[in-house]
C-alpha cells in the first residue's frame, strides 16, 4: 500500500482531518523506541485505490535540536519511508506563523500539498485567506479545508488521486514572510477566544471556574465510571473465571493447570475488565476538555502553584485524576511534553491515595478508630500529597536540577468539542491500557494468584486461606513488618500487603476471609458450569443499583460516606481478630501509612513500565517501598518513645540514616540511570 | 524593558534574548518568538505566575521568569 504523511504544527486541526480522512479505519501504536504515539490509517481514494495515511507527530519545525523526539520522529519517517507524498496541514487562522514549517518539509524534496485548514473560523474573524496566491508563491498544489465539517474534503481526496499518479513540476524558491504578507491578512479584532478567555482567565473567575472544571472532571469520571466497575466484574468473572474454570475440570485438566487458566488468566482478564468504565469515563471527559481547548488554561490558572514543585501547569491533571485511580493517572502524564515533567508526574502520581485505597482505610479505620475514622482518613490523603511533594522537590533538585526548561506554551483557539474526534480519541487511549498495559498485568496476576493458590502441602485451591503459599511467605516475612506495628502473630496483615498489589481494594477481601475464623471446609466443592445468563442480568442489575448512588456522589466525590455506610452495615465477624492481633490502634494506622505508599497496584505498575520504562519504574518501587517503611516504622516507633526511649530512639536515628543512605545511592543510581537508558529524553 | 514589565494591552517589538538558558532560546525560535516579532501582552497574573500573550494570532503562556529574559522595544 502505498504511504502519505499528515504533518503540521499542534493545534492546527491535524487530527481532525485525520479522523475525517480515515474514519474507524485506524491504527495506534508508539514510534518505535520512544512514547510518542503513532496513528495510520487506511484513506479509499475515489480511484478505487487506498492508500495508507500516517499521521505524523505535531511540530513547529523539523530540527530536532529544536523540538527533541517528536521532531526527530517526523523527520526520520520523510527520510527514510519516503511517503509518496506530504499532506501538510496549515490552520488558515494563523496562517502567517504556520508557513515557517514549510521550509524544512521542502528541503526533503518529497513532494508537498498545503492543506488550508479552518477556513470557515478564518471567515467568521475576519481573516482574509487567499489560497491561489499560496498556489503561486509556492508552486505547490494547494487545497482548502473545513475539516470539522467535511467541506473541501472530498476535493482533497480528488487531488490526492490525481497527485499520487503525477505530481506536477514547478516549486517556486520563496521567502516566508513576503509569502505570508501575500496570502494572509488578520484584521487585527479580538478574536472569540480572546473574548472567552475574557472569562476563563479572569483575575477572579479563573480560579472558581477551574475548580469547578477539576471537580466536575473527577466527579463524572471517577463515580460514573463506577457504576459500571460491578458490571464487568461480574459479567467478566462469570465468562473467564468460572467459565473457564468449569470447562477446564470438563476437559480432565490437572488442578495446577485450572489454577493457572481460570484464577489467573481469568482473573487477570476480570481485573483488567474492572479498570474500563473509570478509564473510559476519565477519557471521555479529558478528551473533551482537550478538544475544548479548556486544558490549557486550566494549566495557566494553577501554573503558579505547580511552579513551586518544579512542574508545569499542565502537571496538575494527571495529579487530580490520581486520586480516583492512579492507572490514568499516570496515562494522562504523556500530555507533558518535558520528560523531566512527565518522568516526575509518574513518579509522584502513586501517591495521590486512589479510591481503592479508600476501601481499606476505611474497614481498618471502623474496626480501630470509628469515631475518628475521617480525620484519620484525611490525614492519610493529606500525607499521601506531602510526600509526592516531597518527592518531587527531591527530583528537581537531584535529577532534574541542571535541566533548565522553557515553559512557553500555545494556547490553542477554543472549539466546540467533536463527537467524532473525541470518541476516536478515547477509544485509542482505552485500547491501549487494554492490550498493552492489560497484557503487563495479566502477568502479574498470573504469578500472584498461582502463589496464592498453590498449598504449602502442593494441592490447589487455596486462596484466601492458612495453607497456601502466599500465607506461608506471609508468615516468615511477617517479623520485617513489627517494627512498624503489625503484631508478631499478625501474618494475615502481611499477606494483605501481598494481594494488596493486584488492587489496593482487595487487601480489604483478604484481611476479611483471613481473620474470620474458618467456619466450613469449602473442599471437595463441585464446580458447575456458571450461571451466564443470571450472572448477566445480575450485572446489568448492579449498573442500575448503582446509578441510584450516583446522585449523592456529588456532594462525597471521594465517595468516603458511603464507604463508611457499607462498612456499617456489615460490622465484620473479622473485627475481633483483627484488633487482637494489631497490638493498638495506633499501630494499625501505621499499617494503613503503609498501605498509602509501599507500592502502585499491578494495574499501575503495568502503565508506568509502558509510559516511563522498567528503569525508572524501578526507581519509583524502591523509593515508595524504602520510604513508607521508614515512614510507617518511625510514626510506630514514635508511639514507643515514652515506653522504651532508648530502642525506639535508636530506631529512629537508625532508620533515618539508612534511609538517607539509600537516598543517596538511589538518587546517583538515578542519575546514572537517566542518562544510559532513556536516551530518548525531550527536555 | 523585558517583557514581564509590560502591562496588559501593551504591544512591544523584541529585540534580543537576553538568556543563557538554551531550552527558551531553542523554545522560543520554535514559536516564532524572535527578534523583530511584535508581542502583545493580553494578562499578566500577580507575583510570578503566567502571563499570557499574542504574536501572529497566536495565543502563548509564558512564565514571568521566562519573560524577565525577553528584552523588548515598546513603540
Amino acid at each position: 500500500m502505498k504511504e502519505i504523511a499528515l504533518i503540521g504544527s499542534p493545534n492546527c486541526g491535524k487530527t481532525t482531518l485525520f479522523n475525517r480522512l480515515t474514519g474507524t479505519r485506524q491504527r495506534t501504536g508508539n514510534w518505535p523506541g520512544v512514547t510518542v504515539e503513532r496513528k495510520d490509517g487506511r484513506l479509499p481514494l475515489p480511484s478505487g485505490e487506498s492508500v495508507r495515511v500516517v499521521d505524523l507527530p505535531g511540530i513547529y519545525s523539523l530540527h530536532d535540536d529544536i523540538q527533541g523526539v517528536e521532531a526527530r520522529v517526523a523527520h526520520t519517517y520523510i527520510e527514510s519511508h519516503n511517503p509518496e507524498l506530504v499532506m501538510v496541514v496549515l490552520d488558515a487562522t494563523r496562517l502567517g506563523r504556520q508557513l515557517s514549517l514549510l521550509p524544512d518539509i521542502i528541503a526533503t524534496g518529497k513532494p508537498v500539498i498545503l492543506i488550508v485548514n479552518m477556513l470557515d473560523s478564518a471567515e467568521a474573524e475576519g481573516i482574509r485567506v487567499d489560497l491561489a496566491a499560496l498556489r503561486k508563491g509556492t508552486g505547490l498544489p494547494v487545497a482548502g479545508v473545513v475539516s470539522s465539517t467535511g467541506v473541501g474534503v472530498d476535493d482533497l481526496k480528488q487531488q490526492i488521486d490525481s497527485l499520487l499518479l503525477s505530481y506536477p513540476a514547478g516549486r517556486i524558491d520563496f521567502d516566508v514572510a513576503e509569502l505570508s504578507k501575500k496570502v494572509y491578512s488578520s484584521t487585527g479584532k479580538q478574536s472569540r477566544t480572546e473574548k472567552i478567555d475574557k472569562w476563563l482567565l479572569h483575575p477572579v473567575y479563573a480560579l472558581p471556574i477551574f475548580l469547578a472544571t477539576m471537580y466536575l472532571l473527577f466527579t463524572i469520571s471517577v463515580n460514573l465510571g463506577a457504576v459500571f466497575i460491578d458490571f464487568f466484574d461480574i459479567l467478566l468473572g462469570s465468562i473467564f473465571v468460572d467459565g473457564t474454570r468449569w470447562l477446564t475440570a470438563a476437559l480432565g485438566a490437572p488442578q495446577w493447570l485450572q489454577a493457572v487458566m481460570a484464577d489467573g488468566v481469568g482473573g487477570g482478564i476480570q481485573l483488567v475488565g474492572t479498570f474500563i468504565p473509570v478509564i473510559g469515563c476519565l477519557y471521555l471527559c479529558m478528551s473533551a476538555l482537550e478538544d475544548s481547548g479548556y486544558l490549557s488554561r486550566a494549566a495557566f490558572v494553577i501554573d503558579r502553584l505547580m511552579a513551586k514543585i518544579g512542574l508545569p501547569g499542565q502537571a496538575f491533571i494527571p495529579l487530580i485524576i490520581g486520586f480516583g485511580c492512579n492507572v490514568p493517572a499516570v496515562m494522562a502524564s504523556r500530555a507533558l511534553g518535558q520528560a523531566s515533567a512527565r518522568l516526575t508526574t509518574i513518579f509522584i502520581a502513586p501517591f495521590m491515595s486512589c479510591g481503592a485505597r479508600l476501601s481499606v482505610y476505611v474497614f481498618v479505620g471502623t474496626a480501630f478508630f470509628p469515631s475518628q475514622a475521617q480525620n484519620a482518613i484525611f490525614a492519610l490523603y493529606l500525607l499521601g500529597i506531602g510526600v509526592a511533594i516531597v518527592s518531587a522537590w527531591l527530583l528537581r533538585r537531584r535529577i532534574f536540577g541542571g535541566m533548565v526548561g522553557a515553559n512557553i506554551a500555545e494556547m490553542p483557539a477554543y472549539h466546540r468539542p467533536l463527537v467524532r474526534n473525541v470518541l476516536t480519541q478515547t477509544w485509542h487511549r482505552l485500547y491501549s491500557f487494554i492490550w498493552r498495559a492489560g497484557k503487563r498485568i495479566l502477568v502479574v496476576v498470573i504469578l500472584l494468584n498461582v502463589f496464592s493458590s498453590w498449598g504449602t502441602d502442593g494441592s490447589w485451591g487455596n486462596q484466601d486461606s492458612e495453607n497456601s503459599m502466599l500465607s506461608a511467605t506471609g508468615k516468615v516475612l511477617t517479623p520485617m513488618f513489627i517494627p512498624m506495628g503489625v503484631g508478631e502473630d499478625n501474618w494475615p496483615a502481611t499477606v494483605g500487603l501481598f494481594t494488596g498489589l493486584f488492587a489496593k481494594e482487595v487487601v480489604v477481601g483478604t484481611l476479611d476471609t483471613l481473620y474470620t475464623p474458618p467456619l466450613v471446609s469449602e473442599e471437595g466443592d463441585v464446580i458447575t458450569a456458571p450461571d451466564v445468563l443470571g450472572d448477566s442480568l445480575t450485572a446489568v442489575m448492579s449498573v442500575w443499583n448503582n446509578l441510584g448512588g450516583l446522585a449523592g456522589a456529588f456532594l462525597d466525590p471521594l465517595g468516603i460516606g458511603s464507604a463508611q455506610e457499607d462498612i456499617a452495615g456489615q460490622a465484620p465477624g473479622s473485627y475481633k481478630a483483627m484488633q487482637s492481633l494489631f497490638p493498638s490502634a495506633w499501630g494499625a494506622f501505621c499499617y494503613l501509612v503503609f498501605i498509602l505508599l509501599y507500592a502502585p497496584c499491578v494495574a499501575t505498575i503495568g502503565v508506568m513500565q509502558k509510559e516511563a520504562g522498567q528503569v525508572w519504574l524501578g526507581f519509583s518501587v524502591v523509593w515508595s517501598l524504602l520510604l513508607s517503611y521508614w515512614l510507617a516504622s518511625n510514626l510506630w516507633h514514635l508511639s514507643l518513645l515514652l515506653v522504651n526511649p532508648i530502642t525506639a530512639g535508636g530506631w529512629i536515628v537508625g532508620s533515618s540514616l539508612v534511609l538517607y543512605v539509600c537516598y543517596r545511592l538511589i538518587m546517583s543510581q538515578m542519575r546514572r540511570g537517566i542518562q544510559d537508558h532513556i536516551p530518548a529524553i525531550n527536555l | 524593558m523585558t517583557l514581564n514589565q509590560l502591562l496588559e494591552g501593551q504591544v512591544g517589538t523584541i529585540n534580543a534574548l537576553e538568556t543563557l538558558n538554551n531550552a527558551l532560546v531553542r523554545q522560543c525560535s520554535t514559536l516564532g518568538l524572535i527578534p523583530g516579532a511584535v508581542v502583545q501582552v493580553l494578562r499578566r497574573s500577580r507575583g510570578k505566575g503566567p502571563m499570557q500573550i499574542k504574536c501572529d494570532g497566536t495565543l502563548y503562556a509564558i512564565r514571568a521568569d521566562e519573560a524577565a529574559q525577553i528584552r523588548m522595544t515598546v513603540a
